[in-house]
């Protein structure tokens, strides 16, 4: 599904100073089934951005379009899915009975839920866990299954808003392992915003570099590698050099040039 | 049952019905050996022995209590759920209304509860109503603010799958509102028990059909210490019956998933 943002705009007004300009003007033209990292400085407004995209917040200027369709107020495009920082699995359902909500929420027939919400699991390596309460799940855990919870209504964009930032190093590289074979499978859009370097080497087709706020597009890259994305491109040399660019990139962003 | 649960429970009921034997061990021997004048304080072997002579008088008063107890009770949890989801429903809808409920705080119930005689006689209607007044603010008060708790990312979920208001409610708002509902139900439980006490106070019903606050009254203008004693202990035990009930309720609807009910 493309998406299409073109001299978007974002202000916020807080009572107490100046209102913020946060968005810049921003174009960005994302083809179907790319994978894109959103990269930058912190606070620099990309999940602004995904937020956007995702019509959980309007624009003061310019315009999102999603699938060719220009996105209204509080319209919120059809095949998207959301993956927030967090997992945010309903505290009260068990680990299917949060992957099967999407499908109760959308009116998927009853039949269909139980055997769609399983098979998603079995996809995320948690099928055996899937009767227990999110509590009593590890934080990689609940995050395969808010995964499995985006993915389920088979999504044709895939949002993803730093999901693996609290997770360590190993959980987070076999998550990142995850994503990029279910996307080499399903071929959905993704955005995906990060603040790792080598998560958006391992994973994006292209990388896009913002500066601080107010956000500009500093730098917008092709991520290409011959052969497959697999453990051992961590250990390439041409892997280094693309995250050794990328830091010379954000550098530049957070000099503010 | 099984060994172990036997064991949990004992575990459990152990501790306060020690400190209940002791307490009132050291009072009763308090009592025999300083013997004060009875009118001014009596032992727990003399509000037994009254409370038995006189069980049939006390079961049917406590009957009464309880039920305008459980009246108010299950209005306040009905009214307060319903208006606490109204009033999260909207920011000016809130602003309009909840200085208002405050007051529900803050009046003395003794001074309303002769406004409730006139209006629906003296009687478990008007005592019921009292038990309602009085706890009726932290249930809507909580379930505000277990509502307005919910993450943020939790409601745009829910948003992005095109829910409608009813599911919010249902499958979010009142579900994640769950612990802190009834932590405003617990308040509420104990409170309705004071509210309906005091209440018949005013209130209540004289005769064959009065309650233990008629009871409370009656025994203290006559010097009766046990029967007093008696009443009030009797008031005690339905107010920790109250919390019980809302405590197993609550672990019924959490153990499975909420921290404040899970076994250490």
């Amino acid at each position: 599904m493309p998406v299409h943002v073109s001299g978007v705009v974002r202000r916020f007004t807080s009572q107490a100073s100046e209102p913020v300009e946060v968005l810049a003007g921003i174009d960005l033209e994302v083809p179907a089934s790319q994978f894109v990292a959103l990269l930058g400085p912190s606070g620099c407004g990309k999940s602004t951005l995904l937020r956007l995209v995702a019509g959980l917040d309007a624009p003061d200027g310019g315009a999102v379009m999603v699938d060719g369709r220009p996105l209204r107020r509080r319209e919120h495009p059809e095949a998207l899915a959301f993956v927030f920082q967090e997992a945010h699995l309903l505290p009260w359902r068990t680990l299917i009975g949060n992957v099967i909500l999407p499908l109760e929420l959308r009116g998927t027939p009853h039949g269909e839920r139980r055997d769609r919400a399983l098979h998603m699991l079995e996809r995320v390596g948690l099928a055996d866990a899937r009767d227990r309460y999110p509590a009593q799940l590890s934080g990689g855990m609940q995050l395969r299954g808010s995964l499995a919870r985006a993915l389920v209504t088979e999504p044709r964009l895939l949002l993803l808003d730093e999901p693996f930032a609290a997770l360590d190093e190993i959980t987070r590289q076999r998550l990142d392992a995850l994503i990029h074979e279910l996307w080499r499978e399903r071929q959905f859009t993704a955005l995906f915003v990060t603040h790792s370097l080598r998560e958006a080497v391992f994973l994006a087709q292209r990388a896009v570099m913002f500066s601080h706020r107010p956000a500009r597009v500093v730098a917008d890259r092709a991520i290409e590698f011959a052969g497959e994305r697999g453990a051992e491109l961590r250990g390439l040399p041409a892997y280094h050099e693309r995250v050794e660019q990328l830091y010379q990139d954000l550098l530049v962003a957070e000099a503010g040039a | 049952m099984t060994a172990r649960r036997a064991r949990d429970l004992a575990g459990r009921l152990a501790p306060p019905l020690c400190t209940a034997v002791v307490g009132l061990g050291l009072w009763e021997l308090w009592v025999r050996w300083t013997d004060p004048p009875r009118f001014l304080f009596c032992a727990p072997s003399e509000i037994v022995r009254d409370a038995i002579a006189r069980a049939g008088e006390l079961a049917m008063a406590t009957w009464k209590t309880t039920v305008a107890v459980a009246w108010g009770f299950a209005l306040s949890a009905v009214v307060g759920v319903a208006v606490g989801v109204a009033l999260s429903s909207s920011r000016l809808l809130e602003r309009a209304l909840y200085p208002y409920t405050v007051i529900l705080q803050t009046v003395p119930l003794v001074a309303i509860a002769p406004m409730l005689v006139i209006w629906l006689h003296a009687g478990v209607q008007a005592v019921s109503v009292c038990a309602f007044i009085v706890s009726l603010f932290p249930v809507i008060t909580n379930t505000l603010s277990g509502i307005r708790s919910i993450p943020r990312p939790q409601v745009e979920l829910f948003w992005l799958y095109g829910a409608r208001p009813l599911a919010v409610l249902t499958k979010l708002k009142l579900p994640g509102a769950v612990p802190s509902i009834m932590a405003g139900l617990r308040i509420a439980a104990g409170l309705a028990v004071i509210g309906a006490v005091v209440g018949e106070f005013v209130a209540g019903e004289l005769g064959a059909d009065r309650g233990l606050g008629i009871v409370v009254v009656v025994a203290a203008k006559q010097g009766e210490l046990p029967m007093l004693f008696a009443a009030v202990a009797l008031a005690s035990a339905l107010g920790i019956a109250m919390v019980g009930a809302v405590n197993a309720a609550a672990y019924f609807l959490m153990y499975r998933w909420h921290v404040s009910e899970r076994p250490d």
